[in-house]
């Protein structure tokens, strides 16, 4: 009775193990639908090997059931007057077969995953390692030599600009992460790599980065066309590859904007770079260097220049104000009341809006750099710091950055 | 005990049948023992839901005190182990007396029932009384408060919030249990009071409520100490 | 299990006789549940306050497909506004930059600034881009909420259990009621409060915390105002309520079923209900601390998820998932209990494995309680990882035996090709692959990629609305005649079901090659790369509106003209069918007294038989059918 059933499972079996015999063009076709390009690590090869595999798994037992399901259809579909006809509505066998096979499947399926994630986690000896640090809604890295600022680009005509970080290429890298308020989550698609990011706590992740291949159709070539990156120190043209960071655990207004690129460099352009302090504070306009931090720092994702309110209030036309704040007091918009709003946000809140800023503290914001974001909010209200208390901040010598050694004085960029 | 006559009237009950012996089983029931094994077979499962309720607290329990031994030391330290193990007593008489509640129910005992009960009630409330005015007021007057409310300027760990927060969570959903607990065998008593109810042929009221009122109980046995007890 | 029930022989209904396959609800001197006897507000009294089963699951099933509209409506208006990459409301404008006197203003090098603004399509405002893209956000991260919060806890849970097993599974049982009726009515209003609370949050502005409520997030969102803790209470005052009709069933099963009804002669929609049950019981108290410890959280800033001080967020999501992954099985086992119904029905065939299908029921609710981790493969540590994703496999394979069980009763059926049957090969097509893409997010090495990327968004349409929702849709159907005693118009049920078939697979498969692609879920705007695949998945959610449209018209159309329903439209065998159409106020004339098994089509007689519609097959020897 039950022969023909067993006896169709084999055909419909044996019918596709002979089509994706023939198969690596489908292949490729799938691999291009699922991954567009290919993954940017060895590891993440892997692993797509491991979907890929999976895939056709999927494919070969719903193609299987779904034929049978449509073949038992249309062969014993219903006609008036004829009755079903008599048929076993068990077999022992055939339920112990259909239970071990998956079983055997699945137990393969896992171990594949397995193996592949236990060489993930575990980091190469040789990595260089970097902080990385969350918060809303953007990233900030911080380089074994101290240095943290970072060069911004647009992506994908948003508002807000995203940074740039440098890591050398055909190395591993791993980050030290930690978030200043919510969880987020670090991911580079093109890495297929993922970890969250929690406050009060480090965690973890390892990556392998590509060696450049000039025939990489994304590889390009800096310095590129694009004017709005303010520059590199560097003059020199060297090959790179932008990678982007997507936060991918959900938190708040600007979840979705909170991208960030990482930018694959050859080592030497690498190792030079992160020596550079990455702002040339002696040559650069106080006010142009607090621009650069505006979007650097993140604080455009709320605070616009051009009069409009945010998240948070404007920076136009403020400087020098009075703020009405939500106690119903008001306080003079001063070098205090700035400070203290980044310090501690919660302290004082304008009227009409809600408690939202980040906390910063003077390792993430410091003295200097508090200074040249101070000079560019008076240039936005039309005023201009005194000349001489300029000259001492900017004299105030780079908190955490180290100049660099010989050579490769930095040019300034106008932004 | 025995002395006591289960069957002296009613004052309303003028037709002779009165109180629990006019019960009818609800109709979708083939027969009141039916009925009587349903409701049992669900208030277990209440339990049920209710053990695990607690289950997420115990579990907080554990691993805090993983992560932060000394503040959970330090914590139990200052929580005085005597109001805790009166209240244990009061709860362990308050259970026996409600078991002999139910009992009395069974045999008929009318007036032994009632007093029971009323026993039962009075330690429920003495137990909530001690934990008010001679736990969580003092603490709380102290500043020994859960998470972010705690203010008590003589801590030596930095953990200790959290101590706090885990120690009021856990008894003060104990402690709306036992409120919850309280009304049951209110209703109890009003209903056996008034026309009474309860008696061999139709307890099941009483004997929920006392299940209840055991879980309460035997959540208590384990929270004492944990809380208390160990340092 | 192999004689006929006696009251059914000449395909007479009851002792009151009315001509077989009876097509008309009432039996003279019996009302059904339906017939008003008061007037109207009255009526509504009488609903208001009712005990029976079958008018509480009617209530129910009113407040669940209303619940199922505004969900829709918020997924529509999610689609809307992935339309285009930044936003859909507005465009992107370049202007020039003016002083306070209305000059352009001028930069360093001589030229006009310029500045980016956003104006409306619609009324031509211009905003600033901050403006917008903040305010715009805000709003998208409160409608997916909402959307999934109302779809997860107000629709899918109650759907099938409280709306459709509330009427059925007495009525299946043989039973007069549920357990305890009274109960039953109180989830009912809780199930009412709970919701009120959600949408009173949602009229004070809604909540933008996700439908996982993680934590530090949603202690600290909108810190100043009550509706995220209204909203938490929602959550855990819909529970209660689902924790108690669940502890009703499972009483019911135990103690109610008809004499004659051994454990094996009940359907397999009632095995579901009964491992559902279990699970709602056994879940739902932890999602019941972890919200309640939230909401203090909220109010008293306890801490215990407060990294601040201490408290660890990943607890949290332990606690939630030890619910929320055991209660997908609560949203998938009712829609297979229906599945097995309706297959067995409609393809005229004794289910194929009774046995593994019932176990596997039983099966998939143990293991649903030691996997939830596989949601956190990126937060947790790598061992409970590697455990976790272990376990995640077992739950597939009592899963796999019910699906080749399904297909395997196909063989040599007699298959009608209608409503429910079309949804239930929906069902077999959109589960499998809801299930298969499971796979590779259980698998480690896979899921550090998938993870909150569009392939776990599509994975869980796949088999929340795929699964559950087409189950409910088609069950919905199946019973339509029964639970109104009308007929619903098969032409434009088949044409509604193709709608949401196409436009389903339209939608969702999309979102599969997004999230490979790396799609991140829960953003509002995208980059450019994304636009085309996410204007497809648009398209289709139009498609799937006008699917249910098409059912809902017809459903209306049915109550208002629909044709007189018999008894036992489809000739099937469980006891429901044996109750009049619609109803009777006590369900049954006669206490029914079972002597057949409800899959016994080939050795047994249905109910209200009519030879002209339900040939009967050709008998093997011994058989005793007469
Ligand atoms: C109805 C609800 C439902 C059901 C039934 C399932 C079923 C399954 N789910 Fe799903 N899942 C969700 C609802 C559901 N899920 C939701 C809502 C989320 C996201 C929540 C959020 O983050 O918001 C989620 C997320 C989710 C994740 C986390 C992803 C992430 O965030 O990174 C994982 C990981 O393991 C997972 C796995 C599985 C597996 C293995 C099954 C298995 O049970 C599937 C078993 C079925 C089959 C295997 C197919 C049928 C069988 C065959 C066709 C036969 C052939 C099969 C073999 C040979 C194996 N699910
Ligand atoms: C049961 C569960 C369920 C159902 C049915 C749906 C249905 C739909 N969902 Fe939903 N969805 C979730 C549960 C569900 N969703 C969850 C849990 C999330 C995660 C939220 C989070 O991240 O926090 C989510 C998230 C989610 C996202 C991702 C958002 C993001 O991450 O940014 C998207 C995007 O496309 C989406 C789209 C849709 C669409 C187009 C439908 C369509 O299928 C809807 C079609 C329905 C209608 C149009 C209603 C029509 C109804 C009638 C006309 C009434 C009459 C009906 C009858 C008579 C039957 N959903
Ligand atoms: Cu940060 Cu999402
Ligand atoms: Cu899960």
């Amino acid at each position: 009775m039950v022969a023909p059933l067993l006896n169709s499972l084999a055909d419909a079996s044996a019918g596709l193990t002979g089509l994706l015999g023939r198969a690596p063009a489908l292949q490729g076709f799938f691999h291009w639908a699922f991954f567009d390009t290919d993954a940017a690590s060895h590891d993440a090869r892997t692993a797509d090997g491991t979907y890929m595999f999976l895939w056709w798994l999927s494919v070969f037992w719903f193609v299987l059931l779904m034929g049978l399901m449509g073949w038992f259809c249309f062969r014993w579909r219903r006609k008036p007057g004829v009755a079903a006809p008599v048929s076993p509505s068990h077999h022992t066998a055939l339920e112990i077969t259909w239970t071990i096979i998956p079983t055997l499947l699945l137990v393969v399926i896992f171990f594949k995953g397995f193996w592949d994630y236990a060489e993930r986690v575990v980091a190469r000896g040789d990595s260089v390692r970097m902080n990385l640090r969350a918060y809303k809604w953007n990233w900030e890295m911080t380089y074994a030599s101290g240095r943290s600022i970072t060069e911004t680009m647009s992506v994908g005509g948003r508002m807000n600009e995203a940074n740039i970080f440098y890591v050398p290429e055909g190395s591993g890298i791993q980050l030290k992460m930690t978030s200043s308020d919510v969880i987020h989550s670090f991911w580079v698609p093109d890495w297929r790599i993922k970890c969250d990011i929690f406050p009060n706590r480090y965690t973890s992740v390892w990556f392998e980065t590509e060696t450049l291949d000039p025939a990489d159709p994304e590889v390009q070539i800096h310095p590129d066309k694009n004017p709005d990156s303010p520059g590199l120190a560097h003059e020199e043209e060297f090959r790179y590859k932008d990678h982007i960071v997507f936060c991918a655990e959900y938190c708040g207004d600007f979840h979705s904007e909170m991208i960030a690129v990482i930018r694959v460099v050859p080592r030497e352009v690498y190792a030079s770079w992160v020596t550079d302090p990455g702002i040339d504070w002696p040559g650069m306009n106080l006010a142009d260097i607090g621009e650069i931090l505006w979007k650097a720092k993140g604080c455009s994702s709320c605070h616009t220049t051009n009069g409009s309110a945010g998240t948070g209030p404007t920076w136009r036309n403020a400087w020098g104000t009075q703020v009405p704040l939500t106690d119903g007091t008001s306080v003079l918009y001063d070098e205090n009341y700035v400070r203290n709003s980044i310090y501690t946000p919660a302290a004082q809140i304008h009227q009409g809006f809600a408690n939202q800023m980040t906390v910063f503290t003077p390792s993430s914001v410091n003295e200097r750099e508090l200074g040249a974001i101070m000079a560019f909010m008076m240039r936005l209200a039309g005023q201009e710091m005194d000349p001489l208390a300029a000259q001492s901040i900017i004299d105030g010598g780079p908190a955490s950055t180290t100049p660099p050694e010989g050579g490769a004085e930095p040019t300034p960029d106008a932004p | 005990m025995a002395t006591i006559q289960s069957n002296v009237p009613a004052p309303h009950a003028a037709s002779g049948r009165q109180g629990w012996e006019r019960y009818v089983h609800a109709p979708h029931f083939r027969t009141a023992d039916d009925e009587f094994d349903a409701c049992k077979l669900g208030f277990w499962l209440f339990l049920t839901t209710e053990v695990l309720l607690f289950a997420g607290l115990f579990v907080a329990y554990a691993i805090f005190r993983m992560l932060y031994p000394d503040a959970f030391a330090a914590g139990s330290h200052l929580l005085d182990w005597r109001f805790g193990f009166i209240n244990t007593i009061v709860l362990l008489v308050s259970s026996f007396t409600i078991a002999m509640a139910i009992r009395n129910c069974q045999k008929g005992q009318y007036t032994w029932s009632i007093i029971n009960l009323i026993i039962t009630i009075v330690c429920a409330v003495g137990f909530l009384f001690i934990k008010f005015t001679f736990e969580y007021g003092p603490k709380w007057a102290q500043g020994k408060r859960p998470g972010g409310l705690f203010d008590y300027p003589f801590s030596t760990t930095a953990n200790e919030p959290l101590w706090w927060s885990v120690y009021y969570c856990a008894t003060g959903i104990h402690a709306l249990h036992v409120v919850i607990g309280m009304g049951l065998l209110t209703w109890c008593l009003v209903r056996q009071i008034r026309s009474r109810q309860y008696g061999p042929g139709h307890y099941t009221m009483v004997e929920m409520s006392g299940l209840y009122w055991h879980l309460v109980d035997l959540i208590w046995i384990f929270l004492f100490p944990l809380l208390y007890l160990i340092h | 299990m192999s004689t006929i029930t006696d009251t059914n022989v000449g395909g007479h209904a009851h002792d009151h006789g009315s001509g077989h396959g009876g097509g008309h609800g009432g039996h003279g001197h019996h009302g059904s549940y339906l017939t008003p006897i008061g007037g109207f507000w009255s009526e509504i009294w009488r609903w208001a306050t009712t005990i029976d089963h079958k008018k509480i699951g009617i209530m129910y099933l009113v407040a669940v497909l209303f619940m199922f509209f505004l969900g829709g409506m918020a997924a529509m208006a999610v689609r809307l506004e992935l339309w285009e990459p930044t936003r859909t409301a507005q465009v992107a404008v370049t202007q020039p930059v003016l002083d306070e006197s209305g000059q352009p203003r001028l930069g360093e090098d001589g030229q006009p600034l310029t500045e980016t603004v956003m104006q409306t399509r619609t009324t031509g405002q211009l905003w600033a881009v901050s403006d917008v893209q903040g305010e715009n956000n805000n709003v998208y991260n409160r409608i997916f909420t909402l959307h999934g919060a109302i779809m997860v806890f107000m629709v899918i849970i109650p759907s099938v259990p409280a709306a459709l097993a509330n009427f059925f599974l007495p009525l299946m049982l043989g039973a007069k009621d549920v357990a305890f009726p009274r109960l039953n009515l109180l989830s009912f209003y809780i199930y009412a409060i709970g919701s009120m609370f959600a949408v009173t949050s949602i009229l004070f502005g809604g909540v933008d915390t996700g439908w996982t409520f993680y934590t530090p997030y949603s202690t600290t969102t909108d810190a100043d105002h009550w509706r995220v803790a209204i909203m938490v209470m929602a959550a855990f005052t819909l529970g209660f309520s689902s924790i108690l009709t669940g502890l009703n069933f499972i009483v019911t099963v135990h103690k109610l079923r008809a004499p004659g009804m051994g454990w094996f002669d009940m359907p397999l929609f009632i095995w579901a209900i009964y491992a559902t049950s279990i699970i709602q019981v056994l879940a739902t108290p932890v999602i019941g601390i972890t919200l309640l410890l939230l909401f203090f959280e909220r109010i008293f800033h306890v801490g215990i998820f407060d990294p601040r001080i201490g408290g660890d967020p990943v607890l949290f999501q332990h606690f939630f998932w030890f619910y929320s992954h055991p209660v997908v099985y609560v949203m998938i086992l009712p829609g297979m209990g229906i599945i097995s119904d309706m297959i067995a029905v409609h393809a005229r065939k004794k289910i194929f494995g009774y046995r593994a299908i019932a176990f596997s029921s039983l099966g998939i609710a143990g293991v649903s309680f030691i996997v939830w981790g596989h949601h956190m493969f990126t937060s947790q540590g790598e061992l409970a990882s590697i455990v976790f994703s272990a376990l995640t496999f077992l739950v597939a394979i009592p899963t796999a035996i019910k699906v080749f069980n399904w297909i395997a009763t196909l063989y040599k059926g007699s298959i009608a090709f209608n409503t429910p049957m079309l949804y239930t090969l929906s069902f077999l097509f959109l589960f499998s692959i809801g299930g298969l893409t499971g796979l590779p997010l259980a698998t480690l090495s896979t899921d550090l990629h998938l993870h909150d990327s569009y392939f776990v968004v599509a994975h869980f349409h796949y088999v929340m609305m795929g699964g559950t929702i087409i189950a409910f849709v088609g069950g919905l159907h199946h019973w339509w005649p029964k639970m109104f005693g009308k007929m619903y118009n098969e032409f434009w049920g088949i044409v509604g079901c193709i709608l949401v078939f196409i436009g389903f697979n339209v939608t969702f498969f999309t979102q599969f090659f997004l999230g490979t692609r790396g799609m991140p879920r829960r953003y509002a705007s995208y980059l450019d790369e994304y636009t085309l695949l996410h204007q497809v998945s648009t398209i289709g959610s139009w498609l799937l509106l006008a699917g249910f449209l098409v059912h809902l018209f017809n459903f209306i159309h049915s109550l208002v003209a629909g044709r007189p329903a018999p008894a036992n439209p489809w000739g099937a065998m469980s006891l429901e069918w044996e109750a009049d159409s619609p109803p009777d106020e006590h369900n049954f004339h006669h206490e029914p007294i079972v002597k057949h098994g409800p899959y016994d089509f080939d050795t047994a007689i249905p109910p209200h038989w009519d030879a002209k519609d339900w040939p009967l097959p050709d008998r093997p020897a011994g058989a005793s059918a007469h």
